[in-house]
């Protein structure tokens, strides 16, 4: 069979005594070729795009490189990039437990649900950054009000995602549990919290992203905080090249964290039969 | 016992109300108790903030209203609004449209697909927030610059949803249309785009929600005439029950504009039954 | 012994009502086997679970050794068509279920629930995941669970309807041997297979549908022990020939009557 099947991969080597990380990179490569060509085509264009000029808002993609490489390394960055690590992490690990909790609780009673529902429903309804002025009032230009709106748009998701997860729960595991007697503590302990992993840590999951996004969006509207006050700045003095330097690295951050969730959501899948 | 009812996970993991079903439903004990705890939640508000010494950062409720009240009878405030919403409808038609077009163009093609995912997968991880400096060193603060954050919002929800709604229509699908002879315009008509529908409203109607998000963001980050001017200027005056007004009528609009989508919704997919 | 005695339930749902059982009656000897049979929607899964005493009817009672049944109870164990394992769990730890529900200390149980999967033919799976499993083999997993709280009435709900045809027979021949062999309780088994209620059953509850009563009690004749060369024996498939065809019967004046009924009532499709 193996013989006749159309062989995509690309022709290695016949020396196999090479080391399985390299093979291991070709292959990925091979696999994602279409994607790996479309970011090359892209840059490319970036690049032509960037040096015929043809908005001050593009700069070619080595510009940006260069920029870049001066920028990542400098104490403004530096600063900035911990300012706002800190704040999110300040802010995620309470957002995430009180979250957890109270969805698990909401999902557990339904007096809980009732009463928290509509405030629940309005956060994830309406704009949230509106609510960014009213904090910053309160508050004022410190790390704090990042801190506060970082939690405001964590928390509602994480107790939404978690109480669906409770209420994902399958009624025939919980009618055998009562078959055999189990008791309440017993039945949640075994049946509804391992139910409810899979869209609890997808709750988790859109949390830290909305955490990234709120934490910069707040820096933006304060200014003078964290890469959201710097990308703000840059923008001002229409320092293109760093700007565009900052957003990727902001956007590699992102991508990262998000596999990285990814990963951890994979592993603790509910296999299913 | 433990009690576990249903809910409906829309396919971002963010959980949607059941929709309203007439006015028998406000009877129901979970409506009830709702009610009941928002209105709870505003007596709180009022007695703690009259508890406070004083309400420059925290207003009372009543006095939010008396601001409110202020704000509708002022001819200015209608004008910043107007100056806000024309920005809004222009970004958002054209994120709408641009959205659903390219996103059937991806998904139909597995090979345009391949080429453009990784950056949608970067600019979907991506905060949209920090695109807005340079949408202003490209366009300015003029009109155009405030649509294109607007449209930068909604943009990229819109696609993604449709993207997904048409790449998992399933292959036996497409295969079953082919071996009866369906041309290709044709199968897209009748079995593709019905099939990709529930996706593409419920991204149209997520767009939205982003578009009006995104709408807040141009009012606070650009310098504006609209109700982002408003919003300077009572924070700097720390008139604070005007200020709280100004945001709840954002907070209104923005679910007010998601009521109506979510209406278009349930009545373009009439026709599905709820599984 | 069991005694079901005039038990009818009626189902609402959205005002309107449905009668899935009409006074049915029917003893079941202590350690005897019986089947529960018929064509679908005659409410066999229905009375087994109120004997389970997961749902209540809605006249009548049910009475297991004397006593009424209220509730679940430590004396009865169910064995699940689509076996409703726990899919996290390891399978020792699935089998132990039952026993950790009655508060067994950890050590105790785990001992107690490898012993019943060796009676399965399960032993050296204690670590194996359900996903890794074969249906043949999770539902011996949903049996040794319910045989290691050791109850006095074994009721198993079409045990071996998600099984394909020849794992199916597998299972029967082994339910056949473990229950004559060690397992000797009192079972009350739904199926909708005759030849798989021949060849467990001492007696046959037949039952027809809309609403759910009992059509016919049939007594099996064939003596015990009993071992897999009987579904050859030409007794044998005299025997549930004809049972199979009335049950047949059965089904589709079922199936025409439901058609008549929707056509009357305007449902053109």
């Amino acid at each position: 069979m193996t013989d006749t099947e159309q062989r995509t991969d690309p022709p290695v080597s016949l020396d196999t005594a090479k080391p399985g990380v390299v093979s291991r990179i070709w292959e990925w490569l091979a696999r994602y070729r279409v994607q790996v060509l479309g970011i090359v085509i892209g840059g490319v264009l970036w690049e032509i795009a960037g040096r015929a000029g043809i908005s001050p808002a593009l700069p070619p993609i080595s510009a940006v490189l260069a920029a870049g490489g001066e920028l990542w390394s400098s104490e403004r960055f530096l600063d900035a990039a911990y300012t706002t690590a800190t704040s999110i992490l300040i802010a995620l690990p309470p957002s995430l437990l009180v979250g957890v909790a109270l969805g698990l609780l909401m999902g557990l009673f339904r007096p809980v649900e009732w009463i928290v529902r509509p405030y629940v429903n309005a956060s994830l309804s309406l704009p949230l950054v509106a609510i960014i002025p009213i904090i910053l009032l309160i508050f004022g230009l410190s790390q704090t009000t990042i801190v506060v709106v970082i939690i405001l748009y964590v928390l509602p998701v994480v107790m939404v995602n978690t109480f669906a997860g409770v209420r994902s729960t399958d009624h025939d595991l919980v009618e055998m549990a009562t078959s055999f007697n189990a008791g309440r503590w017993l039945t949640i302990r075994r049946i509804v919290i391992p139910s409810a992993r899979g869209l609890t840590l997808a709750g988790i999951r859109i949390g830290v992203g909305r955490s990234i996004s709120g934490g910069i969006v707040a820096e933006q509207v304060v200014g003078v905080l964290g890469v959201g006050g710097l990308v703000q700045r840059l923008g001002g003095a229409f320092a293109v090249e760093a700007l565009y330097a900052v957003i990727l690295f902001i956007g590699a951050v992102g991508v990262a964290s998000l596999a990285l969730i990814n990963r951890v959501e994979q592993r603790y899948q509910i296999k299913e039969v | 016992m433990v009690d576990v009812g249903n809910v409906g996970v829309d396919g971002r993991g963010v959980v949607e109300a059941t929709p309203r079903r007439g006015l028998r439903s406000l009877l129901e004990p979970a409506r009830l108790v709702g009610a009941a705890s928002i209105l709870a939640g505003l007596v709180v508000w009022e007695l703690y903030a009259r508890s406070l010494e004083n309400n420059i950062f925290f207003p009372t409720f009543l006095s939010m209203i008396e601001g409110l009240v202020g704000l509708v009878q002022d001819p200015g405030f209608w004008d910043a609004y107007r100056q806000t919403l024309i920005p809004f409808f222009w970004g958002w038609v054209t994120s709408m449209l641009a959205g659903v077009l390219i996103g059937l163009v991806a998904g139909l093609s597995k090979t345009i697909w391949k080429l453009v995912s990784p950056y949608v997968a970067f600019f979907h991880a991506l905060p949209v927030s920090v695109l807005v400096p340079v949408v202003v060193v490209a366009f300015g603060i003029d009109l155009l610059a405030r649509s294109s954050v607007v449209f930068l919002f909604g943009f990229f929800e819109v696609m993604l949803s449709t993207v997904v709604g048409v790449a998992y229509i399933s292959d036996d699908i497409r295969d079953m249309t082919r071996s009866f002879g369906m041309g290709s315009l044709r199968a897209f008509r009748r079995v593709v785009l019905p099939g990709a529908m529930p996706a593409i409203m419920a991204g149209l109607r997520i767009g939205t929600g982003r578009a009006v998000v995104g709408m807040v963001v141009m009012e606070l980050l650009l310098v504006s005439v609209g109700v982002g001017r408003l919003v300077i200027r009572y924070r700097a005056l720390f008139q604070s029950p005007e200020l709280y007004a100004v945001v709840f009528t954002l907070a209104i609009f923005g679910l007010a504009a998601l009521a109506l989508m979510r209406r278009l919704e349930v009545y373009v997919l009439r026709w599905r039954v709820e599984s | 012994m069991i005694q079901v005695t005039s038990v009818s339930k009626v189902f609402t749902r959205s005002g309107k009502s449905f009668e899935a059982l009409r006074d049915v009656s029917f003893d079941v000897g202590t350690g005897r086997f019986v089947s529960l049979i018929g064509p679908s929607g005659c409410g066999k899964t229905t009375l087994l679970k109120m004997m389970a005493g997961l749902i209540k009817p809605t006249r009548g009672s049910i009475s297991i050794g004397g006593e009424e049944v209220t509730g679940s109870g430590p004396d009865r164990a169910l064995v699940f068509q689509n076996f409703v394992l726990l899919p996290w769990a390891d399978v020792l730890t699935n089998t132990a279920f039952g026993l950790e529900a009655r508060g067994v200390p950890k050590k105790t149980r785990e001992q107690m629930a490898r012993d019943q999967l060796e009676r399965v033919g399960l032993g050296g799976f204690e670590r194996n995941y359900p996903h890794e499993l074969s249906g043949g083999m999770q539902q011996r997993v949903g049996i040794a669970r319910a045989l290691a709280v050791d109850p006095d009435t074994l009721l198993m709900d079409e045990p071996f309807g998600s099984l394909d045809a020849i794992t199916r027979n597998v299972m029967q021949h082994d339910l056949l041997r473990l229950w004559q062999e060690t397992a000797t309780k009192t079972t009350v088994f739904v199926t909708h297979s005759m030849e798989e209620a021949a060849l467990l059953s001492d007696r046959v509850v037949i039952m027809d549908t809309r609403p759910g009563r009992v059509a016919q009690l049939v007594d099996v004749p064939f003596p015990r022990p009993r071992d897999e060369g009987l579904s050859d024996s030409r007794d044998y498939l005299e025997f549930t020939g004809e049972l199979s065809h009335q049950l047949e019967q059965m089904q589709r004046i079922d199936m025409a009557r439901s058609a008549d009924e929707d056509r009357d009532r305007g449902d053109d499709d």
